[in-house]
């Protein structure tokens, strides 16, 4: 066991993890933060991503100890942001979540690339989010929630 | 959570962060170590079990191995990731043909973590980095603590998980001459990223000499040059495409494969050709 340090949505946390253990698995079982889902475990289906440091990363791909000294950021802590927030709602307006399980990555990938490219066009926005899959295939009413939400990001101030 | 089984997690291993190329000689010199990168590639392989080294070792702290440069030949370390070559708009303009690889690799949120260094020593076929730099002419500087030797990107994937390198040694970076101004890099790949075929054009306006590269046929990508391939009139790249096209007919090899017969792949990469050539030319 190793003891790292991190800043999971703005809180320091010290998580003791094993060398062989994926960040995935340390933010669902050692922190508490289910919005991070498991799924294909192997960097196919993009669910499990996260923020660490600002960028977009697939954390079963990740170790945790990797993560050590730096920021993590997921749904959970973008609610508290408000273009993400923003973000959150135009899905919520649009359908643009079915079952759901799918939604907190999505979100984290489009508010990522919302904050890069606050005016995404249908082409960017497929192939900023190409790495996560939908298993109800809602990407119509996600595209349109995504595109709703540039409004929120015109400003193109980086988040807290 | 499935802890502890196959496929969705990790074999045990130490996991060493080393601060120098000498720390990680040390790290190598156990035995039964792998050396970690992005970690995209060896992640998986460790919980197919396909591998499970004892100690894995982490090279993004090494100074060394970082940065991206520019001017005179191009160098990329082991440790830059491929979504730092993607922002990097000047590497656009010098070399389009790895610039244009590196965005078709994956998808960008793998980006964010994988290297192009890493894309190489996966060592599969159907990846995008090696058929864009064999077109390139680029080298690797393998280094061990015995020294440094440069190996042609080409020479260095020998077959599906075989890289032509030894247990102690590192690749440090990949360079390639700033000449090939003008090129691309097209693919065509099925549900999965993995190019059924693909074909890299590095072109140097200078010398008239295009090399061209024709990857996902066969184990490694296979490249001929063309000289004085010159910006001409339409009616002669279309004789250049039909030249080109015959020669991957009757000199390229191909093998069939879980991604398609040795027969199709040959026929897309003939597809694949014109498309790039129409881009360059």
């Amino acid at each position: 066991m190793r003891e790292i340090r991190l800043r999971i949505n703005g809180i320091e946390r010290e998580l003791h993890v094993e060398d062989n253990e994926t960040l995935l698995e340390a933010l669902r079982n050692r922190a508490g933060v289910t919005s991070v889902k498991a799924a294909c475990w192997r960097g196919e289906c993009g669910l499990c991503t996260v923020l660490l440091n600002g960028r977009p990363v697939k954390s079963c791909s990740t170790l945790a100890v990797e993560a050590d000294g730096k920021t993590v950021e997921t749904a959970e802590g973008l609610y508290f942001d408000k273009r993400a927030k923003g973000l959150m709602e135009s899905f919520v307006r649009n359908g643009a979540t079915q079952c759901g399980f799918c939604t907190p990555a999505f979100v984290v990938a489009s508010h990522a690339l919302l904050l890069r490219n606050p005016k995404a066009e249908d082409e960017d926005i497929k192939e900023g989010l190409k790495g996560l899959i939908c298993r109800c295939g809602t990407y119509v009413n996600m595209m349109r929630a995504v595109k709703e939400a540039r409004q929120y990001y015109a400003d193109g101030k980086q988040t807290a | 959570m499935s802890f502890g089984s196959p496929y969705v997690t990790l074999p045990r291993f130490s996991y060493l962060r080393p601060r120098s190329l000498d720390e990680a000689f040390e790290a190598l010199e156990g035995g039964n170590a792998k050396v970690m990168a992005g970690g995209i590639g060896l992640l998986n392989f460790m919980k197919e079990r396909l591998l499970a080294p004892s100690v894995v070792i982490d090279i993004k702290g090494i100074p060394e191995l970082s940065g991206i440069r520019l001017s005179g030949d191009v160098r990329i370390g082991a440790a830059v990731r491929l979504v730092e070559l993607e922002e990097n708009r000047s590497l656009e303009l010098i070399a389009p043909t790895l610039y244009r690889a590196v965005r078709q690799i994956a998808d960008p949120i793998i980006r964010s973590s994988a290297t192009l260094v890493g894309d190489v020593c996966e060592a599969i076929p159907w990846t995008d980095g090696p058929t864009a730099l064999a077109a390139l002419d680029a080298s690797a500087s393998v280094v061990s603590k015995n020294g440094e030797r440069k190996v042609k990107v080409a020479d260095l994937v020998q077959g599906l998980g075989q890289l032509a390198i030894d247990e102690n040694e590192i690749v440090k970076e990949i360079t390639f001459s700033s000449g090939y101004k003008k090129g691309t890099y097209v693919k065509f790949s099925n549900a999965s990223e993995y190019a059924l075929a693909s074909v890299a054009v590095a072109y140097s306006p200078e010398s008239g000499i295009a090399r061209v590269s024709v990857g996902s046929l066969a184990e490694k990508p296979q490249v001929f040059t063309l000289e004085d391939a010159g910006t001409s009139p339409d009616e002669e790249v279309s004789a250049m495409i039909r030249k080109v096209s015959s020669y991957i007919e009757s000199g390229l090899s191909a093998v069939d494969d879980i991604l398609g017969s040795a027969e199709f792949k040959k026929q897309v990469a003939k597809a694949l050709i014109i498309k790039a050539f129409k881009e360059v030319f």
